[in-house]
């Protein structure tokens, strides 16, 4: 079954403002990431107008009220409260003219993927017919435009999400494994390009993490860009997404050394402290 | 989890539902531990109190069920002590969004049921902030009907309305209403606010007798 195309994607972080210069610095590092100095409405905003043509004519195409907007957010905290989240979403009607469903998921650390699931299962339940998705936190994020049908590069294929064990010390493989399944059994098990996971290889469930996949989907390359965009929030996340995104476009795999993909598929694996787990598959279009 | 890409439809049958506010007495929160118990805070134990209440009529095990949670200012999370308890396998989303909440919470809910036979959607509040009254509700909603009488869910629908609802001091009324009205089997129309304040539209959640 064909999946849900991303019609359009904008992401900022202090390396660029688009995923071919951020692509382009992990490939060949041009130094350390640089200091915030965006915040996170301003941020927003930035991304908001670059999307606005995309929103507009997926308003016009589906009307305004079936185009949904669905944002990950880390889990509020005394100086993130959830009012401020409730700012955000004005901002994107304001800015898209977006005037369907509007509200956050709550996740530190996959709330910009757990949107894309989300996403995923209101385009399926045919609620929306086009949703905003994505994640922004102070300095870096990203947003997603996923469409019933229109013209793209990259599908949103599958998602599936399971909650796991809490212990911040270990990671729950069988959750994990569950999720990683799920996906990649909705795309008929095709060969993957690679697997884009949430762990780099000095996080303590890099391993866990790289043995459930393997032992799942088999010997693939695995690629993480948390540690090197120096980001860890509900925008990483969705920066995750259109990186993931962006490499099957231009065929490489996101890493100082990249390597041709040799399948058009990409699993993204995401997992949060509260053993929150989520897999979306992403597949090139013909 | 996502294990076929069927096409439900986004209506749902509320399968069971149950609620708390400062009529029905101290919550007993029997679901806990009493050593959890004592020292749970009160959205816990509210929380706690309904899903016990729902727990005998559920269509599967509630730690088998997706869960989805109306988030508030004082409980955005569920509670460390009922998910330790309860330990839900099948994913969890905490939902925001503002005076709308329990429409968009029950749009998640319906697309949570893309992949799955039923789902758990629950809404807590505790005291504050100030003049809020405590309430728990908590409905699980199914694809298919089951062997009692059900109302139906429809999917909340953006309506202009001449002027908006008074905004309550109970931002989750509506959740309560609804699990009410699903408890005695009576259709009913709850209206509440939209995010977009500066226009009339407002979230219409629709319960209706089946045909």
């Amino acid at each position: 079954m064909a999946g849900f195309p991303i019609t359009a994607w904008a992401m900022r972080h202090p390396w660029g403002a688009d995923t071919t210069a951020v692509l382009d610095h992990l490939r060949a590092p041009r130094g350390a990431p640089l200091a915030a100095t965006t915040t996170a409405p301003e941020l927003a905003t930035s991304l908001l107008d670059e999307l606005a043509p995309a929103c507009a004519k997926a308003c016009a195409r589906w009307g305004a009220s079936r185009v949904a907007s669905i944002l990950g957010s880390a889990a509020p905290t005394v100086e993130h409260p959830l009012s401020r989240l409730a700012q955000t979403l004005a901002l994107v009607r304001r800015h898209t003219g977006i005037g369907g469903a509007a509200y956050h998921i709550a996740s530190t650390e996959t709330g910009g993927v757990k949107a894309l699931a989300s996403a995923d299962r209101m385009l399926r339940a045919s609620l929306a017919d086009a949703v905003l998705v994505g994640g922004i936190d102070d300095d870096h994020g990203a947003l997603l435009l996923v469409e019933r049908h229109g013209t793209s590069f990259v599908d949103l294929h599958a998602s599936a999400e399971a909650t796991g064990a809490t212990d911040h010390s270990t990671l729950d493989e069988a959750a994990a494994a569950r999720t990683i399944a799920a996906a990649w059994a909705v795309g008929g098990r095709a060969p993957l390009g690679y697997v884009h996971v949430h762990a780099d290889d000095d996080d303590p469930h890099a391993a866990a993490e790289r043995r459930v996949i393997h032992s799942v989907v088999g010997d693939v390359p695995c690629c993480a860009t948390r540690r090197r965009l120096g980001s860890a929030g509900a925008g990483a996340g969705a920066i995750d997404v259109a990186l993931a995104a962006a490499s099957l476009s231009r065929g490489f795999t996101p890493e100082p050394h990249p390597r041709e993909l040799e399948h058009d598929r990409v699993l993204l694996h995401a997992f949060s402290p509260r053993g929150h787990h989520v897999t979306l598959l992403l597949e090139a279009r013909e | 989890m996502a294990t076929h890409r069927a096409h439900p439809s986004p209506r749902a049958f509320v399968f069971a539902a149950a609620w708390w506010d400062t009529d029905a007495g101290p919550p007993r929160a029997e679901l806990l531990p009493r050593d959890v118990r004592l020292g749970a805070s009160f959205s816990a134990r509210i929380l706690a109190h309904v899903l016990d209440r729902i727990a005998e009529r559920s269509p599967r095990p509630l730690h088998e069920l997706p869960w989805v949670l109306g988030a508030s200012e004082d409980t955005h999370e569920l509670p460390l002590e009922l998910r330790n308890v309860l330990s839900p396998t099948h994913g969890l989303a905490c939902v925001h969004a503002g005076p709308a909440t329990v429409a968009m919470a029950l749009l998640e809910a319906l697309g949570t049921l893309a992949d799955h036979e039923a789902v758990l959607v629950a809404f807590v509040q505790g005291a504050g902030p100030p003049h809020h009254d405590p309430l728990a509700s908590t409905l699980v909603l199914s694809r298919e009907p089951g062997p009692e009488p059900a109302l139906l869910l429809e999917p909340p629908a953006l309506r202009r309305v001449a002027a908006g609802p008074i905004r309550s001091t109970t931002p989750f009324a509506a959740a309560r209403s609804i699990a009410r009205a699903a408890t005695v089997g009576q259709p009913t129309v709850e209206t509440i606010p939209s995010n977009q304040l500066d226009r009339r539209d407002c979230w219409q959640i629709r319960l209706h007798a089946p045909g």
